[in-house]
Formats: structure tokens, sequence, C-alpha cells
């Protein structure tokens, strides 16, 4: 670990324009959201980046929650420089958005949440991102943009491996999308050191039933996998099921086929399967609870 | 390393500074502005005995680089207390036997007037929740949540 | 208290730390808040080895790099430092012992170019095979971290084996023990391992060193003892301890780990190259947990011979503890840990078998409780598997046993000023012992003791002035204890002054008198002792004042109460003290206090013991293995309450770092020995969210030479918290951890793998 940081140029563009033409002309530039990553990363990883390049300037711009419609459907929009603590407080998010509340709310802590933001959770590509494991589950949309244009990508898509996303390298983060759920039916489980600690394993799952037949249903976890994983195994197994006739606990051990967790200084590769299992197991019963809100 | 200029104000006081980008808030207010109140305990933003508050927030100063926060208003514990008034928080602690060592009571007091702000009037769990990321050591923390709370409690 | 004390007036009286508004303002000053001018900093290249020898060093790149003052490696610093054992170089001379040990410092006009600097440095090793584990290092065939262990200085109470890693031995034994086992019905056999636990204290270490044109050293320093360090750098380095000025300010948080000579001697080699300047030296959080200090991890194996009824026939105790690479204070822990061994109860056969082994690991240190919870934990653990293989009650079994005033301890001690038994009542009514609560809810009790090092010496100067106020000069540290506070009130007490006009002034050994250390929970005894010694010369020498003054004898003086009674005459001290000291006269009184006993420091079992018990209330999920610690309860006999407010906070405090210890904090080492979790992100002390109900105790069971009946606090709560948590865990879900962290993990697998077996 060191002390002082090390020697970077410093950019701050004052518009957003600038800030894409900037990036277009740059080799590998650090973008600089809160540095609530960054800093740990240069101090205590051994980071030296040649370029940063501050996102300051573009809080007026990236950083808001709004109800939208899109296509006639309503869809919640969020800017990429919006604060976790801005999500964990905002009225704008419903109830069937709860889970994102949930997220934000155990990220980190109090002080890391008044400066983080969603975009840097995001781009930051840990593996249990905690704002990645909720709009996994919930089907997020990513706007990027570039100076060639926007373009949209499925969450799913996002993440390539531990810290890499398919950002490309004069590309930003604008904005995530969310269709509004159908149902009310959502849970988030986090099983980490208080506060501080990174998820030893993180579970967002979303439901929704008609007729007592689950006719959708989507678990996303987090630390377990390179990326944040959607356990699609499991999901097909409960998929069209009857929620009297399907064994729960049974049908989780599924969850065992999409993950490969591993042995770190936070938790063995045992203890993380078994955890995956208990808190997939309780977030989809929460979430069944929760439907008939 | 090319310095750039920053203009903010530190409690109460306007400053313009020509710094190098890599310096830190905890850096700057330590060592250029001497606010030996800002403590360093783990320069890594998992203790809190850094915080400051940013335009009335709590946040941990070092992860914060300065230029970063050029144009805001930044308090530390000395500008809590005015014209040598205490605020009611560092009144609570002293009444409430909430300090031992006291190199975390810096970071607790500016992060229990961020939240208060916020939240007048919080419940007990909701407090801990809003200093889980100050760590004391010395394990004073039924104290300081007793203090926390009482302050709210006088709240409207 | 003495014969002049208004009973205990001040003292029982709730007053607001006299600390709290400077730290609460953020005044306070700590050592890292100290700036001199011409200030250089330092920066310390380390081993990335956990043994090698240094073939060569190269440093002219570093001193070539513009703002590096001085580069300074061992060879050039050949002097070996440590309480009772002096094995550790400042700087690494011929070989390092451990990933993380110093091997260069540097010093430069700023952090920037000090890390730099070190990047420059050149260093050839020649790795050596390695031992982490303390059994393994005591084997025959084991690399041998110390080839000169027979040549070092040490203390007669130290017991080396030159050519092996050992460093210590130690044994007490009262009765016979092979006829105690033959009288026993039944023997119970099981080991029990402690880790190595972080001290973590939020303040970092920090050191200042400033070396003058005449040689004199001055130190401003994160360390509990300012003249225990100044005599045991000046035994080091073989000059005066008068040359060495040693100013300890506020600290943050120590217990225990900030003692003994941590930088200090890197500062010294650097500030004698660059005289007159003064060297800096700031650990970041990452070097605190690797390179400074652990607890001493233990292996502790407890035989106890009972008869059928339950009475506690014998008991032997073996216990290995971990050094790491030096001794530091590890020959003491040893010392003091195996004292406490076999538990404070009535045994008539003890014996108790310490070994501390060196290994290629972090050094282990003194921890709050000084090596008797590693003891502790194993004997309370047991207490209750006897307990319950014999068809009793815990808590009837403990009473059963357990030591009260007159009996004999295991050490053959007479118990003097004992509370245990009342301790261990109120905290089994508190959790409402023999209550069951659900079906994973378990309760758990544990009882101990622990002793203070004897015999130590303390000084206390007291100078009245002629307005009535006064400075106590003492060198304790204040170090979040309230000490400070508490010798405020005592002289307060005894003067009869308002606390608003006593000053204490501390740890500054140009000003403040001799004390053997901030340690061992000793301060207000032996200080409260030295203090009340200081307050009657003062009152004496008014006494002749006053004498002389209207011509009486001075038997004919009498004070009580604040008051010099002459006759009908009432002469207030703080009031009047004017009529008898002219403007600018002050009175000083030098208090010195050294309990009367014949023995060398250490070698006498304790001037006064502690008796604490816990009682803990867990939850446990089985399935996400999370314990929930409900409440804590702790019961301390502290003899007098000398501040309620403070002591209750040292007992809650301790309990809560205790639960830390016991459930989250985990140090893993590698297989190289070198800490994986260096940081407060994995390694888990408790924070607010982690904390439910604790519930401090205070019994008062006077001790005749405590000042006021006062003993000792702080290391109390760290003894028996560990056991009482496992003892609740086992209550809960019928299983037994013979060692602790009891992690979220290894609770889940356990019961995972039981269910499936």
């Amino acid at each position: 670990m060191r002390r002082t940081l090390p020697e970077f140029e410093y950019f701050a563009p004052p518009s957003l324009k600038d800030l894409l033409e900037l990036l277009n002309s740059l080799e590998k530039a650090k973008l600089l959201a809160s540095g609530t990553d960054l800093i740990p990363a240069m101090r205590e990883k051994g980071l030296t980046p040649k370029y940063v390049v501050s996102l300051k300037n573009l809080t007026k711009d990236l950083s808001y929650i709004k109800m939208d419609y899109e296509n006639g459907k309503r869809v919640l929009r969020i800017g990429a420089l919006t604060t976790i603590h801005s999500i964990e407080a905002s009225e704008t998010l419903g109830q069937k958005f709860y889970i994102l509340k949930e997220a934000a709310s155990q990220l980190g802590t109090y002080q890391i949440r008044n400066r983080a933001t969603i975009g840097g959770n995001l781009c930051n590509a840990s593996p249990a991102a905690d704002m990645a494991i909720p709009l996994l589950a919930l089907n997020s949309r990513l706007i990027l943009l570039s100076i060639e244009g926007e373009r949209e990508v499925p969450i799913k898509e996002f993440f390539l491996g531990p810290g890499k996303t398919i950002l490309k390298s004069n590309e930003i983060l604008k904005e995530v999308v969310i269709e509004e759920p159908k149902s009310f039916g959502s849970a988030f489980l986090k099983v980490s050191r208080k506060a501080i600690g990174l998820a030893i394993v993180n579970v967002a799952c979303y439901v929704e039933l008609t007729n007592g037949v689950i006719n959708d249903i989507r678990v996303a976890l987090g630390a377990v996998a390179p990326t944040p994983v959607r356990a699609t195994n499991l999901e097909k197994e409960l998929i069209g099921k009857r929620i009297n006739d399907v064994d729960i606990t049974e049908a989780c051990k599924k969850v065992d086929e999409d993950i490969k967790p591993i042995s770190d200084v936070r938790a063995s590769k045992e203890y993380r399967m078994h955890l995956s299992r208990v808190l997939t197991e309780r977030a989809i019963r929460i979430s069944l609870q929760r439907v008939v809100l | 390393m090319k310095k750039t200029s920053v203009t903010f104000t530190v409690n109460g006081t306007k400053y313009s500074l020509d710094i190098s980008p890599n310096e830190t808030l905890l850096d700057v207010l330590r060592e250029r502005l001497k606010l030996k109140d800002v403590k360093a305990g783990c320069l890594s933003g998992e203790c809190g005995a850094c915080t400051v508050l940013v335009n009335g927030k709590a946040m941990n100063s070092c992860l914060i680089l300065a230029v970063e926060v050029d144009n805001t208003e930044i308090v530390t514990l000395r500008g809590l207390s005015r014209d040598e008034k205490l605020h009611p928080l560092q009144e609570a602690f002293i009444r409430e036997s909430a300090i031992q060592c006291g190199f975390c009571t810096p970071g607790f007091i500016l992060t229990a007037f961020s939240y208060l702000k916020e939240n007048p009037k919080p419940s007990i769990q909701e407090i801990k929740k809003a200093i889980a990321g100050n760590l004391c050591r010395c394990g004073s923390y039924p104290n300081i949540i007793k203090a926390i709370y009482k302050v709210g409690a006088g709240n409207e | 208290m003495s014969e002049y004390a208004m009973t205990s007036k001040i003292i029982d009286k709730a007053i607001p730390r006299i600390d709290a508004l400077e730290k609460v303002t953020g005044h306070a000053v700590y050592t890292s808040d100290i700036d001199l001018p011409n200030m250089l900093y330092g920066k310390i290249l380390r081993s990335p080895y956990p043994h090698a020898r240094i073939k060569k060093i190269r440093t002219e790149r570093a001193e070539r790099l513009p703002g590096v003052k001085a580069v300074v490696i061992g060879r050039e610093f050949p002097y070996l430092f440590g309480e009772t054992l002096k094995d550790k170089p400042a700087l690494a001379i011929d070989k390092v012992r451990y990933v993380g040990e110093p091997v260069a410092a540097v010093a430069a006009v700023d952090e920037r170019v000090a890390e730099e600097a070190l990047s420059l440095i050149e260093v050839e090793y020649e790795p050596l095979p390695y031992v982490l584990d303390p059994i393994e290092a005591m084997n025959r065939d084991a690399p041998i971290l110390h080839e000169g262990l027979a040549e070092y200085k040490r203390s007669p109470i130290v017991k080396v084996f030159p050519g092996t890693n050992i460093c210590n031995y130690v044994v007490y034994e009262k009765g016979d023990i092979e006829k105690g086992f033959a009288e026993s019905d039944y023997i119970f056999e099981d080991t029990f391992k402690a880790p190595a636990i972080a001290h973590a204290a939020i303040e970092p270490y920090v050191t200042i060193a400033q070396v003058n044109f005449d040689g004199r050293i001055t130190l401003w320093t994160t360390n509990d003892s300012p003249y225990r360090l100044q005599v045991g750098l000046a035994e080091s380095l073989n000059i005066d301890p008068s040359n060495i000025h040693v100013i300890v300010p506020y600290m943050g948080g120590s217990f225990g780990g900030k003692g003994g000579v941590k930088l200090e001697a890197i500062a010294i080699a650097l500030a004698r190259k660059v005289v007159g300047y003064p060297v800096k030296i700031e650990l970041t959080r990452e070097e605190v947990f690797t390179s400074t200090c652990t607890s001493h991890s233990s292996i502790v194996t407890v035989k106890t011979g009972v008869k059928k009824d339950g009475t506690i026939v014998a008991r032997y105790v073996k216990a290995i503890y971990d050094a790491g690479a030096y001794a530091e204070k590890g020959p003491t822990v040893l010392i003091q840990g195996c004292r406490g061994a076999a538990g404070p109860y009535r045994i008539p056969h003890v014996k108790i078998e310490g070994y501390l082994s060196y290994t290629n690991k972090i050094p282990g240190d003194a921890y709050r409780g000084y090596g008797f919870f590693q003891t502790q934990f194993a004997v309370e653990s047991q207490m209750d598997d006897i307990a319950r293989k014999l068809g009793l009650d815990p808590l009837e079994f403990r009473l059963k046993n357990l030591i009260k005033e007159g009996d004999i301890n295991p050490l053959g001690q007479e118990v003097v000023s004992c509370g245990l038994e009342k301790c261990l009542l109120k905290v089994a009514e508190s959790i409402g012992w023999g209550r069951k609560e659900g079906k994973y809810v378990g309760k758990g009790i544990a009882i101990g003791f622990k002793n203070t090092k004897t015999p130590s010496s303390s000084a206390v100067i007291v100078r009245l002035n002629w307005d009535a106020s006064l400075e106590v000069y003492t060198s304790l540290v204040e170090e979040g204890q309230g000490s400070k506070h508490i010798l405020a009130k005592i002289a307060a007490n005894e003067l009869g002054i308002p606390l608003n006009k006593v000053k204490v002034i501390t740890s500054d050994t140009d000003i403040t008198p001799w004390d053997t250390s901030t340690t061992s929970s000793r301060t207000v005894f032996h200080q409260g002792n030295a203090l009340i010694d200081a307050c009657r010369k003062v009152i004496e020498q008014i006494k002749d004042r006053l004498a002389e003054k209207f011509n009486i004898q001075r038997s004919e003086i009498m004070f009580k109460d604040g008051e010099f009674i002459i006759g009908k005459d009432r002469i207030s001290l703080h009031r009047d003290i004017n009529r008898v000291l002219r403007t600018g006269e002050q009175i000083v009184g030098h208090g010195f206090y050294e309990p009367k006993i014949s023995a060398k420091l250490w070698e006498h079992h304790g001037i006064f013991w502690m008796y604490v018990a816990h009682g803990v209330e867990v939850e446990v999920d089985p399935e996400t293995g999370i314990v929930v610690v409900k409440k804590a309860v702790i019961a301390q006999d502290v003899g007098k309450a000398m501040d309620k407010a403070t002591l209750e906070l040292q007992l809650i405090g301790g309990t809560i770092q205790g639960i830390g210890n016991t459930l989250y904090e985990e140090l893993k080492f590698d297989k190289y020995g070198k800490i994986e979790n260096p940081n407060f992100r994995d390694y888990h002390i408790p924070t607010a969210l982690d904390i439910s109900e604790v519930i401090p105790i205070i019994v008062e069971q006077p001790h005749p030479e405590g000042p006021y009946g006062a003993k000792g606090v702080g290391e109390g709560p760290l003894v028996t918290i560990h056991a009482a948590i496992a003892n609740a865990i086992y209550d809960a879900i019928g299983v037994r951890f013979k060692e602790f962290p009891i992690t979220p993990e290894k609770i889940a697998l356990t019961i995972k793998n039981m269910r499936i077996s």
C-alpha cells in the first residue's frame, strides 16, 4: 500500500461534448466518478493510470432518477452519476423497484453511499457489485454513449469478467433503463461483514405469478462467478411450475450449476456454494410473499 | 505533476490553493491547512476517521481528490462549534460518556450531524446503520448511539 | 483513601471526563498531529521473505534521489531490543525472520520521495527454510530462527533453550499432580486454540525522532510507557537514560500493542544521520496489520481431574504460545498467562507448563489481558463440557469450585479482595440462566481473573499553586482508559479542590516522574497510591507553614474534608490557601508507591487480582451460520469504582472487542506466513451494527492496599468473553468449537456436514 497517490494527467471536461471528444482522443483513460474505487485501486492495487478524466462537471447532466415512457411502457431512468444515497432515499422509486433501494442501502457505508455512483459501481465491474445484482434480476438495459452516438446493451451482456465491461475506450455509461416490473415480487439479500464488506454472496430475485403459476422468475447472484450471473438453470426449473406443486428447496440445488465460486480471503468455495442455495431459497420465498402486495 | 487551482470554503473560510490533482482532500486539510482534527486511520475509506462534510454530506476525505471538490463547502469538526458554543452533538457526546481515546470522535460527530439533517429523529437501528462506517476499537458504540439518539429525540 | 479525604465524595460523583472537551472539539493532540519545523519523513523497506539471509544491500541509487536526506540499514545500527530478551534489531542485520520485517529505512523531504526511494534500494536475499507452526518449530529438525539465542541479553526470568526455537519456559506447581489425578474419579483432557488477534487501534503507529548535536534524543511517539521505552532504548543503545526524552501525547488506542520498541529505534537510526532534523515515520494501515504485532496465538491443553460430585481435584495445563519472529513481551506474556492457566478455582493439585516458541511470522506481543484469555478460553470451555458430562449445571459446577476470600488460589497465594462469586451470580441472573429462550438461542457463562505485574512502581508529583490550582504530573499515557480523569478526581478529593482547578500533565520524561508502564491495569492502583502520598506531603508542608504562622505545634493541626482545623478555626485549603502562600509560591509533593514486596518485577503472583464474569445470550442462524449476540453481560470486581461512567465504558468496550475477537476477526496467513487481509475491509472489527445489548455490572470488593480500595479494570473484559460466547454457541446448537474465531462459515459448514452424516 502506498500513502501518496501516483502521478497522472488530470482532465475535467466542462461538458458532455468535451468529454466525448476527449475520450476519443486519449488512449486508455480512467474515468473518475466518485473515486471510491479508483483511489483504493491506486493506493492498494498498484494502479497507475496515465490519464484520469473527471466527470465532476457532468453531475447536472447525468444525475437523475425519473419515470418515463418508452413504447407505451413505463420505464425508470437513472443517470450514471446518480449517487447511491440518492437511489436509497428516492421517492420516485416505488415499491416495484424496492430491491434497488435495498441493494443501495447495503452498499458500503453511509459515507461511501453519499459519494459513490451507480455508474461507478457498474463500470468497476466487481463480480459482487451490489447494484448490478438487482439490475440483472430486473432485466435492465444500459445506455452507452460515445462521440459516435448512443447504443443500448442488455445488462446481461455488459460484464465480461472481473473488472471488465463491454465499454469501448471512448465510451461512457450514460444511463440505466429499467422497464417497470409487472409484479411486486422481488427480494435482495446479501451476506457480508456489516457495512464496508464486499458481499460473500448477494442475491436478487424477481418473480411473476399468474393464478399460482410462476410465469417468470429471474435470479441473479453476485460474488460467485467472474461476473454477476443469472441462475438460468434454476430459472428454467421453476418457470411454468405451480408454486403449490414445486419443492423450492429441492429446486434451489440447481443453482449449483449456474455458479462457479472461488475460495478467497473472504470465504471458501464450499461456503459460497452453500450460501448461494440458502440465500436463493430465501430470496425466492420472500419474493413470492411480496407478489401479493 | 502539473498543479491546478482549486477554491473551496473550509469551516467558513475561503481558500484558493494550487495543488496537484493527486492530493486527496485529507492531505490538503491536514497537511496544507493544518486542520489536524481530521484524522487518518486507514486511508481506504473503511474506518471513517477522516470523515468531513462536503456541502453538508458526510464523506471520507481520504477517498476524495481535492480537485474534485472545487467550489464546495467543507466542514471539519472544528467548524461545528460556533462562537465557542458547542453543538448539541458535542454536548451529548460529553454527557453520555461517548468518548474513550477520542480518535474516532471527529468522524462520528460529523457523520451524525450529516445524518440528522436528513433524518432528524432516527431510530436506534437507523442510527447504527448510519454510523456503521465509523469504527471505534475502544467499543464506545452503545454510548455513541445513545448520544445521537438523544439529540435526535430532542429534534422536532 | 487517606485519613484526609472527605470520604469519596468527588470519586462517587458523575463528572464529565476532563479530556472529553478537547476530544469532542478536535483540539486533542495525537502524535501524528505534531508538525515540527524542517521535519523529514521516513519510510521502511520490508522483507518479502519469511526467512532469508541478507546477502547484499545497495542503497546508492536511493541516496542519490533528490530529496532523500538519509538511508540506513541494519548493519549500521546493530543494536538489539526487547523487554526481557533482547533479540530484535531495529532493521534486519544479517537475516530476515518474517514477511514484513524492516530491512532498510529512508528519510526524505516528503513522503512521496521517501516512497520512491524505497523502490531504488536493492536487496539480495538467500531464502532459508522456514517454519510457521509453533509445535513444528519446537521439533528437533526445525529451522532455527535465532542462532545466537544463548548470547542475547536477557532477564533472569527468561529461560531459553539454545539451539532450539524455545525462548521461554515456565512451570508452576502446587501439591502433587500425579496424586491428584490418581484420586480423581474422572479425568478430562482437551486441547484448545486461540488465534493471533490484531489490536487494530484506529490510530496508526507514529514516531517522530530528533537527535541534537549533543547526542540527546527526543521522541514523540505512540508508546504506552515513556520510562520503560527510555530505559529499554538506553540499555540497548548503551547510552544514559537521561539522554532520551520521551513525550507521548494522547494515544488513539493501544490495547497493549503500542508498547516496547516499535518504530522508535528505526526513527532514531535515521535521526542520527540528520542531526538536528526531526524524522517522522507513520505507518500505513497495511503496515500496522503486517509489521507491528499481534496477540500470541496458542495451543493449550487442559487435563482436569474431578470427583463424582464435581469437586475439582487436579488440573494440568500445557500452554504453547507462538512468539512469532521476535520475543517482544512474549516471555512475560507466557509467565502471566500461565499464572492464570488453572482458572480462578480451588484446586489442591496443580501443574502448569508453558512454552514460548519462535516462528517465522509477525511477532506476538502484549494484548489486553496479557496472555490470560488464551488459557482462560481453554479452561472455561472445558468447565462447561465437564459439567455437562457429569450431569451438573455449569453454573453450579463453577459455584462449587470457585475461589473466595481466604481460599488459596492455584498458585498457592491467599485470596484477598475477591468478588468473583458475586460477579458470576449477577451475570447468571442478568441473562436469565436456566431459561431456554428458543430453538437456536443459547446462553453461556464464564469466569476468570487477571493479576497485575508485581512489583512495579509509580511516582507522581503534585504542585499546589498560590491560587489553589493544582497540577498533577504523571507519566501515565491516556489512551482512552480514562486514568487521567480518575487521577484528577483523586487529587480533587484528597485536597478538597474543585475538579476544574486540577490539571493533569502526562507522559513527558523531562517533566513527569517515573512510572513503570501504563499497562497491566495497574495505573489507578499504583499511580493512585503515589498521588495520595504526594497529596499527603503537600498537606504536611502546609501544616508546617501554619504551625509557624500561628506559632503552634504541627500536631495541633488536623486536615479533614479539605479544611485545616486548628482548635475552633477552619482554614479551607482551596479558598484560603492564599493566606498561607504568597503570590507565585508553590508547594510541591513528590509521591511514590511500590508494593512492599521483596521480589523483583514479574516474580510475584500479583499484588491484586481482578475478578470477572461474562454471561452471553446468542442466537444462531443455522443456515448462514451468522451469530447474533443478543445480550452480553459483564460483571467485574473493581475494588472500588473510581468513575462509574469511565469504568462501565471500559467494561462495555472490552466486551465488544472480545465479541469481535470471537466471532468476526480472523487474520489470514498464507503459506509464507504473510497476512492476506491487512485492512478493515477483510479483518472485521465490530461496527455499530454488530452489537445489541451490553450490560456492565460493577462489583466492589475493596482491596486493602488500593486507593479508596480500587484495583484495576481494563483487562478484565478480555479474559472471559471468548469462552462465554463459545459456551453459548454450544448451548444453542450443540457444537463445541475449540478454536476461534467462530465464523459464520465454520458454523454453517459444520452444521451442514453434521446433517449430511
